[in-house]
């Protein structure tokens, strides 16, 4: 509508200009398409260079700041070095707060460090989901096959609100959905730990299940425990009842720690 | 006794006790067998063999880390408690400290490598990334890339 409106008013100037006005007008009509073919040439150009400086000072940058890293006194120390050292800033077993703090502030230094810290295994073996659950399939792949170490403590979790739908993690979703929710509800610990942490009970060293409750006392009792060496099973009220554990195969358990649980030791 | 000679050549004489806290130099005398021949020791300063030796000496009565230790390292509980003695002995600047490990590494002396690691992961212990930066003078070099995934883990972190 409005392109017609305006061929039609340019048609009907044409034909009330003269000659000489039609001839000026021309010309005109041909130095604005020139300059303005120069303005987006001119603008093109720009953001060309602009672009180019500013990849190449973002990349100079980068060379000049990892350059300067590595003269840096700690940066002579071999990776191998470095390593035993970010284990060595890992808590013992079992941990306060925020255990998978420590990994993540140390991946976070710089490139190299980074580096490093995602090429130490033990590193990500501490978890303790009551952060976020959806560092908990993190951990697992960046711990890779190593035993781990798992505190579940429900009175420090604070969960997701929109709560986790168990049928919608098959064994191919599961940790892609855990990552994608944001869990604020502490009755999922029972979730993360019968879906993430059950399957990975064959690489459990250490495992410290402090008031939880809701968790599936048949997965804790029929899944074999081959390397773990410590246990703490702890309620803070009310007697819990005596559970078969580990399916009588935990071979290396040397630390077992019940609390408010009847449990025979026969 | 055994002569030491260090990268800028200056001779150190210690009794054969001292000397072989290094599993490297134990070897070495093992395989050379009796002799007056110095020990060249290409990669470790003066300076730095110095406070080397001043540990050794310290601990030469001590029975040396067996295999079967090393081996259990990994299964226990680590912990970052370091001796008294031990504690005094690594107070030194940065550039020491890191000149003590690699000279520790270099030598093959486990518990002086432990006490170094020990000393630089207490630094590091309870800091956050800057806090580490500004300690050991390093500065953020990660790519936009890098920065984006560490955004990403850190949302998931502070989702707590």
């Amino acid at each position: 509508m409005l392109e017609s409106t305006i061929q039609a008013l340019r048609e009907q100037l044409e034909l009330s200009q003269d000659p000489a006005e039609k001839e000026n007008s021309t010309e005109y009509s041909t130095l604005f398409d020139k300059v303005d073919a120069e303005c987006s040439s001119i603008e093109r150009t720009r953001k060309f260079v602009a672009d180019f400086v500013q990849t190449y000072a973002n990349r100079r940058l980068l060379i000049l700041r990892t350059n300067r890293n590595e003269a840096c006194g700690i940066y002579r120390l071999p990776n191998e070095i470095l390593s035993k050292v970010f284990e060595l800033t890992m808590e013992p077993w079992p941990w306060g707060y925020n255990a998978e703090d420590n990994p993540l502030t140390l991946s976070r230094v710089s490139r190299r460090w980074r580096y490093i810290a995602l090429g130490t295994p033990r590193l990500w073996s501490q978890i303790s989901p009551f952060g976020s659950p959806a560092l908990v399939p993190l951990f697992l792949t960046r711990s890779k096959s190593i035993p781990l170490d798992v505190v579940l403590e429900e009175h420090t979790a604070r969960y997701g609100d929109d709560g986790l739908d168990e049928e919608v993690l098959s064994p191919e979703h599961r940790y892609r959905y855990l990552v994608l929710r944001k869990a604020r509800n502490h009755e999922h610990i029972p979730l993360i730990f019968n879906v993430l942490l059950v399957p990975q009970f064959h690489r459990l060293r250490s495992l410290a299940l402090l008031d939880v409750p809701e968790i599936s006392l048949n997965a804790l009792g029929s899944n074999p425990a081959p390397l773990l060496e410590a246990f703490r099973f702890e309620f803070a009220e009310r007697w819990h009842q005596s559970i078969s554990l580990f399916s009588g195969d935990a071979p290396r358990l040397r630390h077992l720690h019940l609390r408010r649980i009847l449990h025979p030791l026969t | 006794m055994v002569n030491l000679v260090t990268s800028d050549n200056e001779s150190f004489t210690v009794e054969k006790a001292v000397a072989s806290r290094s599993v490297l130099i134990k070897n070495m005398l093992e395989d050379v067998g009796e002799s007056d021949q110095p020990i060249p020791l290409p990669n470790v300063t003066a300076s730095v063999l110095k406070k080397v030796l001043e540990y050794c000496d310290h601990h030469k009565n001590e029975p040396m880390p067996t295999s079967e230790d090393l081996a259990a390292e990994d299964t226990r509980k680590r912990t970052t408690d370091i001796g008294e003695w031990d504690q005094k002995f690594i107070q030194v600047d940065q550039e020491m400290l890191f000149e003590i490990i690699l000279a520790a590494n270099y030598l093959d002396i486990k518990p002086l490598l432990d006490v170094g690691c020990k000393t630089v992961a207490n630094m590091i212990k309870g800091k956050t990334p800057e806090e580490i930066r500004k300690l050991f003078n390093i500065v953020n070099d990660f790519t936009p890339e890098e920065e984006a995934q560490i955004k990403k883990e850190n949302e998931w972190a502070e989702d707590r």
